[in-house]
């Protein structure tokens, strides 16, 4: 399908989206269902889009691919470049499919809808936008026009009690984390001195090591921020509780991601002496993520910081496959990232379900739901099997090459790491009882009522994901092993 | 020493160009007699809106790096940038003072105002001590006036009289410094100057002269410790003037500064950019860390732009070509933005009838279409993308990182995330909050020049923000022209 690979296909796929978002803007103030479908089509065009990005993507060519570029000015060596390699297509994929989800499920939004879905989709172009850059100057302008979505969506519509706080903390941590990134990337550039802010042209420079030694840390750490890395996880499960449905599915689904995402492509990447001097301290970070993380997530009585705080948890391993250097903890990482962020969609997607049909989060005073709403019950299992790291679900084929990685790196932390799996499995197997199963006041039962078709599309299809990915894992690996190669190429053969 | 022939008056036809708009303006309010409309105003406004175009159409052609007039002046591609940043300043500070009646009614307010605009427009040509002294004085007396023009309110003769007398210490303190830089190098002359220090036989000499001379700098830039005087001015005075005061008159007194460190740094080297950096640090972390903790509207834009007066100062500490193209784009977006920010709250004051930001809780369901300009200027001061201050914040920082200054790079993006914080409260009070219930919405009359302004303005952020060219280039050039 080589005239797919002609067209500008991952700038359309911004742009689109994009004019849609300033387009909802301009409609008239009281429009209630102009915005919904007008965003509908936006998000359906990113996620057509990213599916084509996806399945078109030649995983036996090396490189980026896709590549689209234009100078933006040459005086700095900026430009705009975009292209996705292994690791980066699966993400746009991801983003696509988070996205539309966060819209269908967001439909019955009656507060400033107009608002709501505009902003939704420029924050959901701003992390397809990162994800698919090839430019540093660019990866930043995508990154930080996520500053003003992500915020206002929270204060404007989360849950009343925390919105101010939770919004400001976490919209704070991350321009925080981004910004120690950019000062650190922009040393990096200017110490390169080719004066280009293009990564294919700065991966080509060999850096000093003590420059790498000196600002790896800045880039890897300030972006880790973004992907709650220890001991900056605070704003995750505050600011994931305090947004929005939506909202929450996109942070911890996408946005979580961009940054760990980032913290590859720049930080291991650019400066793989100082990723392989660092990797100790951010292997022992990870593991403290992922134990506790879950730790923390199992003493919540809190629905939704269950899920929050599993989010830190699983995006240690992430960290944890990253920071052990090698193919199989990369490959892993990859896996990872995609699973948890569809997996993580389907957790939030579904506490709002809850949520909005019985007004408590509280484990204690939740019950029985699966009798009223079967599916989103399902989907619950589905997702926390997943997060349990059973075999045949996503999850699974994800942990476990990281496992495998970590070993190779670091035993110890691979066996601290497999407690976090069973405090895992403790929590979300409460948390389905309590939640599902179990007594619900029944004269509050009567009044809640079974999900919409919309949501359970939403549903089963991120379900249908999740075991798809867990059962033939060949269907996302070798792509992720394209963009996996080049790192390792990097990392000198190891 | 040249004679006056044609050339050396088409070199300063900006200049001559302003000076004509006053006796336009002076024969309008005269002749005319138009009192008690807004002609005189929109006539000075579209007059320098033709200035600021025509400078960079024609005169940018004309630029050069030689000295004209004696010396006095240096008609080159910073000063031709700078006299039309200056007029579009000027003429988009008119266009919103036009629906202000306490100003536009009175035919002294335009001449006044252009009188500003004209010594500013003097100081980013000076090249000479006698020439710069002279222009800060014909930029600063004017302002002080307007800084007081409405006489029936307290705070605003009280901000006149306060940005008057500081004013007048800092110019005398850094009148000495000249004299010290004349005393001992002999010119008036910067060329000369430089020359003289240069040997690195009086640094020490040369290090007090500077500093006493950059008191007089840092006033008008707003930069800690010279800055006691903008907050109270900048909330005293009429929201058009401290707009005027915050942008144009910052963005002169950056290029004097610019000018200033072309002469000092190859004689100082480390020590100028430490003591520059020094300042810069300052600025940020004091203008940041006050700007949070203000109620109301003005006290927060005042200490936000000392804030900003910081950042741009990493820039002249980078002390490159690069770095002064850098600052110049910065302070582009920067004018704009700052702009728009005291004319919305000059607009939100008339609907709500309170300068405390309190008093916008909830403005975005009354008023959405305000609430999205508040929008993008706040985030353009954040520097958010797509707006020209994450552009311009961008460019500054990577030029600092180019001349090895990272660690003032670290320390400022530190304070661009102290800065999101005040930025995003404002914000969420015109989003998240209701409105107080009891406020009564007064309608607003005349303010179709206003909102021209605020669209210029809105349309200038986000193509500064988004397109840097062709407008890079054309600074790429004053950089380097700067430099030589």
């Amino acid at each position: 399908m080589t005239w797919i690979n002609d067209l500008p296909i991952l700038t359309i796929m911004l742009a689109v989206p994009l004019l849609f978002a300033v387009a909802i803007l301009c409609l008239p103030a009281g429009s209630k269902n102009a915005p919904r479908w007008l965003a509908l089509a936006g998000g359906g065009f990113l996620f057509l889009l990213s599916t084509i990005v996806f399945f078109v993507f030649d995983k036996s060519t090396p490189g980026y691919q896709f590549v689209d570029t234009f100078n933006w000015l040459p005086a700095l060596g900026i430009s705009y470049r975009v292209g996705v390699d292994g690791i980066s297509a699966p993400m746009v994929f991801l983003t696509g499919i988070v996205l539309l989800s966060g819209i269908v499920v967001s439909w019955k939004i009656e507060d400033r809808p107009r608002e709501f879905f505009s902003y939704i989709l420029f924050l959901g172009v701003s992390v397809a936008g990162v994800f698919s850059s090839l430019d540093v100057f660019q990866l930043f302008f995508f990154l930080e026009i996520a500053v003003f979505p992500k915020y206002l969506m929270i204060v404007m519509w989360g849950w009343p009690q925390k919105k101010e706080y939770g919004g400001m903390k976490l919209t704070l941590y991350l321009f925080l984390g981004s910004m120690l990134a950019l000062a650190g990337i922009l040393a990096v550039v200017s110490k390169a001195g080719i004066n280009s802010f293009d990564i294919t042209q700065l991966l080509g420079v060999k850096l000093d090591v003590g420059v790498q030694k000196l600002w790896f840390p800045f880039v890897f750490i300030g972006f880790a921020i973004l992907g709650g890395l220890f001991p900056f996880y605070n704003w995750a499960p505050d600011g994931h509780v305090a947004a929005p449905t939506a909202v929450s599915m996109l942070l911890a689904g996408v946005e979580m991601k961009v940054g760990v995402f980032a913290a590859l492509r720049l930080g291991i990447r650019l400066m793989p002496e100082g990723a392989k001097f660092w990797a100790p301290l951010i292997i022992v970070l990870a593991t403290i993520n992922i134990v506790y993380g879950a730790f923390l997530a199992l003493v919540q009585k809190d629905f939704k910081y269950i899920i929050g705080f599993s989010s830190v948890s699983h995006m240690g391993f992430v960290l944890l496959g990253f920071a052990s250097l090698n193919a199989d903890g990369l490959l892993g990482a990859g896996m990872q990232m995609f699973s948890h962020g569809v997996m993580t969609a389907l957790f939030f997607a579904i506490v709002g379900m809850v949520y909005d049909r019985t007004h408590t989060r509280d484990l204690e005073q939740l019950g029985g739901m699966s009798r009223k709403m079967p599916l989103a019950a399902l989907g619950f299992i589905v997702a926390g099997l997943v997060s349990m790291g059973m075999p045949g679900f996503s999850g699974f084929v994800s942990e476990f090459p990281i496992f495998m990685g970590t070993w190779q790196a670091a035993p110890v932390a691979a066996i601290v790491a497999v407690i976090g799996v069973v405090i895992t499995a403790a929590y979300i197997l409460r948390t389905i009882g309590n939640v599902f199963f179990g007594a619900f006041p029944a004269e509050k039962l009567g009044e809640v009522s079974d999900i919409p078709w919309r949501d359970k599309v939403i549903v089963i299809g991120l379900s249908i994901i999740l075991i798809a990915m867990g059962i033939f894992p060949s269907l996302i690996a070798p792509v992720i092993e394209q963009g996996t190669s080049s790192v390792l190429a990097l990392l000198g053969g190891m | 020493m040249t004679g006056i022939d044609i050339m050396s008056l088409l070199r300063i036809s900006p200049l001559l160009a302003i000076t004509l708009l006053i006796f336009v303006l002076l024969a309008f309010d005269l002749f005319v007699r138009k009192r008690g409309t807004a002609a005189a105003t929109w006539l000075a406004a579209g007059g320098m809106a033709l200035i600021a175009v025509g400078t960079l159409v024609f005169a940018s052609r004309l630029a050069s790096a030689d000295p004209i007039w004696g010396g006095l002046l240096r008609m080159d591609m910073t000063a031709v940038v700078f006299i039309s940043l200056i007029s579009t300043g000027a003429a988009v500070t008119l266009v919103f003072a036009s629906a202000e009646p306490r100003l536009a009614r009175h035919g002294e307010f335009p001449i006044l105002l252009v009188s500003a605009a004209l010594g500013l427009a003097l100081m980013a040509a000076a090249y000479d001590l006698i020439s710069l002294y002279i222009a800060m004085e014909l930029a600063g007396i004017p302002l002080y006036v307007l800084a007081g023009f409405l006489i029936h309110k307290k705070t605003s003769t009280e901000a006149g009289l306060k940005y008057f007398l500081y004013g007048a210490m800092s110019s005398a303190v850094m009148l000495y410094g000249f004299s010290l830089l004349y005393g001992f190098s002999g010119s008036m002359a910067f060329p000369a100057i430089a020359s003289a220090f240069s040997g690195g036989s009086q640094t020490l000499l040369l290090c007090v002269a500077s500093l006493l001379a950059v008191v007089g700098f840092g006033y008008k830039i707003a930069a800690v410790p010279f800055h006691f005087w903008a907050p109270d001015v900048y909330e005293g005075a009429p929201s058009e003037v401290s707009g005027f005061l915050a942008t144009v008159s910052k963005a002169a007194g950056f290029a004097v500064l610019l000018r200033f460190t072309v002469i000092i740094l190859p004689a100082l080297g480390v020590t100028a950019q430490v003591a520059i950096s020094v300042l810069a640090v300052l600025s940020m972390l004091l203008g940041n860390i006050l700007a949070m903790q203000q109620k109301n509207a003005k006290r927060l834009l005042a200490y936000s732009s000392i804030a900003h007066a910081g950042y741009l100062l990493v820039g002249v500490a980078a002390g490159t070509a690069q770095s002064a193209s850098a600052v110049f784009y910065y302070l582009t977006g920067y004018l704009f933005t700052n702009l728009a920010a005291f004319a919305l709250v000059a607009l939100a004051a008339r609907i709500t009838g309170s300068e405390d930001i309190e008093s916008f809780s909830g403005l975005s369901r009354r008023n959405p279409r305000l609430a999205l300009m508040f929008l993008v200027a706040f985030l353009s001061l954040a520097g958010i993308p797509p707006f020209a201050g994450f552009a311009g914040k961008l460019l500054v920082f990577y030029s600092a990182a180019q001349a090895g200054l990272n660690w003032l790079v670290v320390v400022g993006v530190l304070n661009s995330v102290l800065a999101l914080f005040y930025y995003l409260n404002v914000i969420k009070l015109i989003y998240a909050r209701p409105a107080p219930e009891t406020q009564a919405a007064s309608a607003l009359a005349n303010i179709g020049g206003v909102k021209g302004g605020l669209v210029l303005c809105m349309t200038a952020i986000l193509y500064f923000g988004v397109f840097f060219l062709p407008w890079y280039d054309i600074l790429a050039r004053a950089g380097m022209m700067l430099w030589n």
